[in-house]
């Protein structure tokens, strides 16, 4: 986004925070409630043609270097229950995105009904609850960190899914267990890693299943989700249909698979498989998660990816380190033909960005330290040693060709946390 | 020159047995009669909404301060900021509705008896008869 525009930005989200409060204090006396959090964070690398980014559906500069845009968020939450069951709830997030949107903004809006005390039913928008910290990934004030693990949280497209859930809770001794079914679709807007362009993704039919178990200090999770992917097919795709029908040979049957296969990603199933353990007993947090991602055809990043975190409070101190990573099970696609004759191998090249544009493969090192300065607020300063393979640099913005090599990237961030 | 080292026993004691309890209170028509700490601990922590016999409860925090400090360290185990920290987890996923708040003593008693299904926690030991004691704890 360039600076203009971030400062049109902020007006309007002064303004907007100015229109939300005012009336916020005076629904408050009639039952409304109303509860927001923030960060302002600021995450400076010094990669020629490469960004860091926290999300991969953010907006992408490569040229960038030092930027308040990836961690800086405002969130507004406003919630009224009534008829003693039910409960509705909306939640506005002003953070960096490729466009900015009401629609887009609204990461909660539902209606919830409690008919019994262990039960509990959600209808409209909520958060894709895929993993451990899907369902407050952007609340940084819960979290240890300054941000998720990258390598398990920031290729994550679907934040919100409009649809249901039913959750039932129940406690066996000093077992609480906590089991969620949820269903539904979205829509995430993701931009190409040189922020040329921007394509409307579909993630249809979405199922997830959690079961949680919380047991003194402990904190256990599984779960299991899938939907069905598509995306809107990029203009040079009808191009390489007409090289694969008009030129013979190698050329033309390159053509023709890479058409074939950019085709075929389309409406496939991906998979996702997670399990996590957390310890907190107030003075050690450790903080472990494993996933799994799959698909048959899908362009969508898939493989194994984890992080363990370990951290300790003294007083108002936490330091903490964690390791994470992220290992792809895809190959790379390399071409084998010479297309330089022909004209054509822009729209090779094209084709081959996008099906290798989506691969990760990276870990990372990183060494923390939160501060608890006043209650509900939290100051975190973190460094970041992060190792990336030869082209699978997806959750980085970069120019095409930049990635070409491996890289090790230092990421320094610092960020204020709150919560009202 | 012992006086010293009495005085110092003796204040130490004194402000053991000075320091005043926390009692988990509600309305006096509720029926239940007592919580154990960890019922307690379960509706503060979200994971029941309802009293033994099944009735929702409506639970009441306090405003920051010595008070709340005290209860969430001696009653529910965590430190302020894991207490806070768990809350906006819950709050901002969608999964409950914050929490009430009463600030003050005497709003505090206003709330619970306008619903008999209200619980709560003082440092204070109401005689009044529409308030009853459900747990006392004693740090």
């Amino acid at each position: 986004m360039p600076p203009t525009v971030w400062g049109d930005s902020l007006l309007v989200l002064c303004l907007l925070i100015m229109a939300l409060i005012a009336p916020a204090q005076a629904l408050a006396e009639k039952g409304f409630q109303y509860s927001g959090f923030g960060t302002l964070g600021l995450s400076v690398e010094k990669e020629e043609d490469l960004a860091f980014l926290r999300d991969s559906n953010q907006s992408k500069d490569p040229e960038k270097d030092g930027s308040l845009h990836p961690d800086s968020i405002l969130g507004m939450q406003f919630s009224s229950g009534f008829a003693s069951d039910w409960r509705a709830t909306a939640q506005f997030v002003y953070r960096d995105r490729p466009k900015q949107s009401l629609d887009q903004a609204t990461e909660l809006a539902f209606l919830g009904y409690r008919p019994m005390p262990d039960l509990d039913m959600r209808l409209g928008r909520m958060a894709v609850d895929m993993f451990q910290l899907s369902d407050y990934r952007r609340v940084d004030y819960v979290n240890l960190w300054v941000r998720p693990p990258t390598e398990v949280y920031a290729w994550i497209l679907p934040s919100s899914i409009d649809g249901a859930d039913i959750a039932y809770s129940f406690d066996h001794g000093p077992y609480f267990w906590r089991f969620k079914m949820q269903y539904g679709n979205t829509e995430p807007i993701l931009e190409f890693p040189d922020g040329s362009d921007s394509v409307k993704t579909e993630f249809n039919d979405f199922l997830v299943a959690t079961l949680t178990l919380d047991f003194d200090v402990w904190r256990a999770r599984v779960s299991y989700s899938e939907a069905t992917t598509a995306a809107s097919t990029p203009g040079f795709v009808a191009g390489l249909a007409q090289v694969g029908a008009f030129v013979p040979g190698p050329v033309g049957d390159e053509a023709t698979a890479l058409y074939n296969r950019l085709l075929s990603a389309s409406n496939r199933e991906v998979r996702y498989m997670q399990a996590s353990l957390g310890y907190d007993d107030g003075d050690w947090l450790i903080d472990t998660e494993f996933t799994r991602i799959a698909t048959s055809e899908a362009l969508v990043p898939t493989g194994v990816a984890g992080y363990v975190s370990v951290g300790r409070r003294f007083e108002k101190l936490t330091p903490y380190v964690v390791y994470s990573r992220i290992d792809s099970d895809q190959d790379l696609y390399v071409s084998t033909v010479d297309w330089s004759a022909t004209g054509f191998a822009p729209l090779r090249d094209a084709a081959i960005a996008t099906i290798n544009g989506v691969q990760i493969e990276q870990y990372t090192h990183s060494l923390g330290v939160r501060w608890d300065v006043m209650p509900k607020v939290a100051l975190k300063a973190q460094w970041d040693r992060t190792h990336i393979e030869s082209d699978k640099f997806a959750v980085w913005a970069h120019q095409n060709g930049a990635a070409s090599e491996d890289t090790t990237v230092d990421l320094f961030s610092v960020a204020l946390n709150f919560i009202f | 020159m012992k006086i010293i080292p009495v005085l110092t026993i003796l204040i130490i004691l004194l402000a053991g047995v000075c320091r005043a309890d926390i009692f988990v209170v509600t309305h006096q028509d509720n029926p239940i009669r007592s919580l154990t700490k960890e019922q307690v601990r379960e509706l503060y922590l979200a994971r029941s909404h309802a009293f033994p016999d099944g009735e929702d409860a409506r639970v009441f925090d306090r405003t920051e301060g010595v008070l709340r400090t005290r209860f969430i360290e001696s009653v529910l185990d965590m430190r302020v900021r894991q207490f806070d920290a768990y809350w906006a987890r819950l709050i901002f996923a969608g999964r409950v509705l914050p929490l009430d708040i009463a600030d003050r003593e005497d709003e505090l008693l206003i709330r619970l008896k306008e619903d008999i299904h209200s619980i709560a926690y003082t440092d204070r030991l109401f005689e009044s008869e529409t308030i009853k004691t459900l747990l006392v704890v004693r740090e």
